[in-house]
């Protein structure tokens, strides 16, 4: 043993014994090497309680070496990269690496929920559930109780910081992808690569080589992990193979494609600034082979959860990979051969193997033969019933399996155990392949393929080293034939020494000692036992489902990678049927635990989403804008004056201004669809409710689209430019949507219409300009007169703007009800156009609204806009029945003629004041009548507040609602209700058209 | 225009992504050789050909007579020189190359009503050109496409990100791409943040 960490063993592993690593944990200070898991780390430096336990808070230790660890949950890192519930098993030391214990309250040792302890037998599976029903039920008591019991049976807690780490995303396309580097793994690699099959192998761990690092193996004249080396080498200088390593497989889902997460450089003391922590791998491969192992199942007995009880083969690991002896006087007990090679490990490396305690009543094998030549007691037909120790083990009590209890203390303190072999056929059962109960094996395989893969070695349920090689091989070849690829040569496998293993038995069960009846855990992560298991069975909850979600068994970080079976089987004697009849509960992704920063990606902060820019951008953000999305555009909401103005305050002045001078807004969100053809009338006609056949060259048009159903789809402004080409404009919001409906009515629905349509939206910034002087600002900057007479309301045309240089369509058409004109202008020109407009518009006090002003200025004018085009209205119902043509067909003419759309029962748009003149309709209030006020709940909403703004001229809150009976009702009084804010606003029905109801301004 | 107005200086077209292009050096550049090399580029005229299904045979020749090259066959592109013509759909093309003319203008008169509609598209797009070693991984972030089998005159359009773009495959490790005008500076970051583990090299706008 060596230096200042005692249970390293010289001569022994793969660390890196000349690179020491520092590390804490729970504040006490530690050395590893480079190569070194925490874990591994923690037994060299003799450290043996790491954790507490879910329930009863029992002193627990490292169980396992690998990802299916139960026990040894920790904290790793501090304040925002703080990270609970990671398995010291799988995390890599580092130096300086900081780790914490949890779910221990004041400290590991002393914890005082181990209290739980005493009162266990109070708090079996289901009390939970069980203790809030009946007299608590529905009472305060269970909110109160539950955060009790939530704080006190729970994991680690998260810093509540941000992840300051990045994610990073990648796809990757092969022939085949490997998913496990063990001897199976890196067999098939070989094999489909040398074939010249492009080739992805993945392994979750940083080193390939699965169990050939962890035992003791020749493969040929090599040493597994000589072997190992070179055919890594091998793969290397394969162009078209790339291994990956640190990198998990999770999930398997349709089409071949493969979830894994690469961690990147979480084994790394700093995230190196332009790498990410982990990246997220789709894999699309034509053929998957899973090389993922098996996982080694524990055996249920007394008290056997104590630290200092370990997997066996997780003792090999820890000493053939990581060089440490986990503890001096050892203990095996098992129901198979393969522990016997943790008895010969352990004497190897300078312990004692005290026993051997095999539940077979004969087992006859060559290993169990050389066992027992090197001087091992060998107890066959034996269980360990009973285990003594509290922080760490120091006996175990051995008995007969069929005796009367009557058991052997044997002094050690370390007791390896292994219940057999379990394939991990979790990828396998995620495509829909149930798994296969095999009797003789005593665990599940694989079953059939549903999609193009195969498992290999000792997923497949290949336990010898001869099998899987071969079985790798075997399967990277058809693979790569699979694919178009094979090997013009034999390829002879290397020399392997043959292994007979004797058969294994299940002990699902150990008896229980002659006197007492200690806990036996089945789940050990989640305090689950095997009377728990026997609770549920008496309570009906005899489904695996079930069972797993009333005792928890297979739940957490683990997921049942070591209970799951063994509760499954003991479920299953208990209801009398065989193992295949109850089945397993459902493997579903994510095999091991993810980040929720891996699944995010790169979609955080700035690229949360994609965020849309007008050409005009940088001017609204120098000019102090307030933003506001507007779908995936950023639109400028007001422009406030001074920090302190409102944003009331700001679109009145906004609304002020523009109606009193001039106003600019930039309206490029806006959807503008380039239509040309020789039926793009006949088009425009068919898709719009109102005529567009005769709408002359140099002219706009209002048009409304209904949905085939009848209902309001979008309206806006369509200019013919020339005798086949016309430009439509959409809302912003539907812009892609009209686009995508137009094509589709040319491609699928009038193929015989000789129509093109193209978004033009990003080719133009799009510039409007409202007010009584906006004609002066405009006639500055363009080429064309724009008199009345030469340039009337709904002209449009092109010109020049600001020079020569610059073509541009002018539009005169008017949303805020003013004289107004909308310029648009190839996009890199738009900030030098909006430069001169503003030039332009200083004399007259020209100022910039926003999407705020903009509203509130067509609500004055009593037009209707997404609030109202809400998918739910009518062109009746929103003032625009006349709109409706009787001369030709259109889009939804059928539908919109059911009794259900035409009854005189509908609410229809109308305008709202508030009788006082003063208090703000809120937007979404509901109608009731006046006459309901004081009535008991619910009464009947008569109506909806559909958008909402102030009117300078009228100088009062303005709104405009959908009210059953409509402009029929004008003049009335109704109660416009908030009942979230519990206001109840008297509020007088009328015209919608606030401001100008004659349009007399439009024609300025 | 009015005669009293004076007009602004001479304009120049504004890229979408001034303000976000920054050039020199970034990330991790090994040896000081980087895995990408970055560059903008700018004042393109694009011009979309969108052709009547019964007339593909008349574009096809008039943009091999007037253009100097024969357009491609679909998810194609072709180039020669500063120009290039790229298949974007069926019976569709953007013509584009660096503006020294009237290119819509030029297009129209080759390619009349009758054939095809024409749209002007000079505005509507930003385009990077990256050539690296790095750039099959760099694409690779953000796009399910196989960029082994991706090579020199391949043009398809794809999500890059989150991000709608046209790819054009240059030689064995290049590629020009092309994406709507207001997503550019959001692509711009996302393509400089997914070059940075390879190191990025930003060069002028060309």
């Amino acid at each position: 043993m060596s230096g200042n960490q005692p249970n390293r063993i010289p001569d022994f592993g793969r660390i890196g014994r000349d690179e020491p690593l520092r590390f804490t944990f729970d504040g006490k200070a530690y050395t590893g090497y480079k190569g070194d898991t925490l874990a591994s780390a923690l037994l060299a430096n003799g450290v043996k309680l790491v954790g507490r336990s879910f329930k009863y808070h029992r002193p627990r230790g490292v169980f396992s070496a690998g990802v299916e660890e139960p026990n040894a949950l920790v904290a790793l890192r501090e304040g925002a990269r703080r990270e609970p519930n990671t398995r010291a098993t799988v995390a890599e030391l580092f130096d300086g690496l900081v780790a914490e214990s949890q779910n221990r309250s004041p400290n590991l040792k002393y914890d005082i929920q181990s209290l739980n302890q005493a009162i266990a037998r109070f708090i079996p599976a289901g009390f939970y559930y069980k203790t809030f029903m009946g007299p608590f039920a529905n009472t305060r008591l269970w909110m109160f109780f539950e955060k009790i019991i939530r704080k006190s049976a729970g994991m680690g807690t998260a810093s509540g910081e941000a992840d300051p780490d990045r994610y990073d995303r990648m796809h990757a396309h092969c022939d085949v992808l490997v998913i496990g580097g063990g001897a199976a793994g890196l067999s098939a690699a070989l094999a489909a690569g040398e074939a010249g099959a492009r080739v992805i192998l993945v392994d979750e761990t940083p080193r390939l080589g699965g169990r050939l690092n962890q035992d003791v193996y020749k493969i040929g004249d090599l040493s597994g992990g000589e072997w190992v080396e070179q055919t890594i080498a091998k793969l290397t200088a394969l162009p078209t193979v790339k291994l990956l390593t640190r990198t998990t497989a999770f999930g398997y889902y349709d089409g071949n494609l493969i979830g894994a997460v690469e961690r990147v450089s979480d084994h790394l003391p700093e995230m190196p600034v332009h790498l990410p922590r982990q990246r997220w791998w789709r894999f699309r491969a034509k053929q998957v082979i899973l090389a993922t192992g098996a996982t080694e199942q524990p055996l249920v007995f007394g008290n056997n959860d104590r630290p200092g009880i370990m997997l066996a083969g997780a003792v090999r690991a820890y000493i053939n990979e990581y060089g440490v002896l986990p503890g001096r006087r050892a203990v095996i007990f098992t129901n198979n051969d393969d522990a016997y090679r943790t008895a010969l490990d352990v004497m190897n490396a300078g312990g004692a193997a005290v026993a051997v305690v095999d539940a077979r009543k004969n087992p006859r094998s060559t290993l169990i033969d050389h066992t027992r030549g090197k001087g091992v007691t060998v107890l066959t037909g034996h269980a360990v019933v009973n285990t003594h120790g509290h922080f760490e083990l120091q006996a175990v009590d051995v008995a007969p399996i069929d005796g009367d209890g009557a058991a052997r203390r044997l002094d050690c303190d370390l007791l390896a155990i292994s219940g057999g072999w379990q394939p991990n056929v979790h990828l396998s059962s995620q495509t829909g392949a149930k798994p296969v109960w095999n009797d003789k094996m005593n665990c599940f395989l694989p079953g059939t393929p549903k999609r193009p893969e195969a498992s290999a070695g000792a997923a497949a349920g290949r336990f010898t080293l001869a099998a899987v090689l071969s079985d790798g091989h075997a399967r990277g070849t058809q693979a790569a034939a699979l694919t178009g690829h094979s090997l013009d040569r034999e390829v002879k496998l290397p020399r392997v020494d043959a292994e007979t293993p004797a058969p294994s038995e299940a002990l699902w069960e150990a008896p229980d000692p002659a006197t007492g009846h200690p806990k036996k855990f089945v789940d050990h992560q989640d305090d689950v036992s095997a009377d728990d298991v026997r609770l549920a069975h008496r309570e009906g909850y005899v489904s695996v489902e079930h069972l797993k979600r009333y005792t928890t068994l297979g739940m957490g970080t683990d997921q049942g990678k070591t209970s799951n079976i063994t509760g499954l089987a003991i479920m299953a004697k208990l209801r009398g049927q065989p193992i295949p009849a109850v089945g397993t509960t459902t493997f579903r992704p994510p095999y091991t635990p993810i980040a929720i920063g891996a699944m995010g990606g790169t979609e955080r902060g700035q690229h949360y989403k994609p965020r849309r820019r007008s050409p005009m951008h940088d001017w609204h953000q120098e000019r102090g804008c307030e933003w506001i999305p507007a779908g995936l555009w950023d639109r400028p909401r007001h422009y406030p004056l001074t920090p302190n103005e409102t944003l009331r305050q700001a679109y009145v002045r906004e609304t002020k201004q523009t109606r009193q001078s001039v106003g600019i807004c930039d309206v490029t969100t806006l959807g503008k669809i380039d239509i040309q053809g020789p039926d793009a009338a006949e088009f425009l006609n068919r898709v719009y409710t109102n005529g567009f056949a005769k709408l002359p060259v140099g002219k706009a048009r209002y048009g409304l689209m209904l949905r085939e159903d009848g209902q309001v789809y979008d309206d806006g402004t369509t200019s013919r430019l020339g005798e086949n080409h016309y430009v439509m404009t959409t809302t912003t919001a539907n812009a892609v949507a009209v686009m995508a409906k137009l094509e589709f009515y040319l491609q699928a629905v009038w193929p015989d219409l000789r129509v093109k349509v193209v978004s033009v939206t990003e080719q133009y910034a799009a510039i409007a300009l409202a007010g009584p002087n906006s004609r002066k600002v405009m006639q500055k900057i363009v080429d064309i007169d724009l008199s009345d007479d030469a340039f009337p309301f709904m002209a449009c045309g092109p010109c020049h703007a600001v020079t020569d240089a610059i073509r541009a369509r002018l539009f005169r058409i008017s949303f805020s009800g003013e004289l107004a004109y909308e310029i648009n202008v190839p996009s890199d020109y738009g900030r030098f156009v909006w430069d001169a407009l503003m030039d332009a518009g200083a004399e007259f006090g020209i100022v910039p609204y926003g999407l705020e002003a903009l509203g509130n200025m067509r609500i004055e004018k009593g037009h209707v806009a997404g609030a109202e085009l809400d998918g739910r209205t009518t062109a009746d119902d929103l003032g625009l029945g006349k709109m409706l043509s009787a001369q030709k067909p259109f889009v939804g003419k059928t539908l919109a003629q059911r009794p259900g759309l035409t009854a005189p029962t509908r609410k229809k748009l109308v305008g709202l004041v508030p009788v006082d003149g003063k208090t703000a309709l809120p937007n979404g209030s509901q109608i009731i009548e006046l006459a309901d006020r004081d009535k008991p709940r619910p009464v009947k909403m008569i109506g909806n507040v559909s958008s909402n703004g102030f009117s300078p001229e009228l100088n009062t809150p303005i709104a405009l609602g959908l009210l059953e009976g409509g402009l029929a009702r004008e003049g009335d009084t109704v109660l416009v209700a908030y009942p979230l804010k519990n206001l109840y606003i008297p509020a007088t029905v009328r015209n919608p058209h606030f401001v100008d109801p004659e349009g007399k301004r439009l024609h300025g | 225009m009015a005669d009293e107005h004076q007009a602004p200086a001479e304009p120049q077209r504004r890229s979408a992504l001034q303000g976000h292009y920054l050039t020199g050096e970034f990330g991790w550049l090994v040896d000081g050789v980087p895995g990408i090399e970055l560059s903008e580029r700018r004042d393109l005229a694009i011009v979309h050909i969108d052709a009547w299904f019964d007339k593909h045979g008349e574009v096809h020749h008039a943009l091999r007579d007037d253009f100097d090259l024969t357009p491609p066959e679909k998810l194609r592109a072709v180039e020669l020189g500063q120009r290039a013509i790229l298949s974007v759909g069926p019976n569709r093309w953007l013509v584009v190359e660096k503006e020294s003319r009237n290119l819509f203008a030029a297009v129209r008169k080759s390619i009349p009503e009758e054939w095809a509609a024409v749209t002007d598209q000079g505005h509507s797009r930003v385009c990077w050109r990256l050539e690296g070693p790095a750039l099959r991984q760099v694409l690779s972030k953000g796009s399910t496409l196989d960029f082994d089998t991706f090579g020199d005159g391949d043009c398809v359009g794809t999500i890059l990100g989150h991000f709608t773009v046209t790819i054009h495959g240059r030689g064995p490790s290049g590629a020009d791409i092309y994406c709507a005008r207001s997503f550019a500076p959001d692509l711009h970051h996302w393509l400089v943040e997914a070059s940075l583990e390879y190191g990025l090299r930003v060069t002028d706008p060309v």
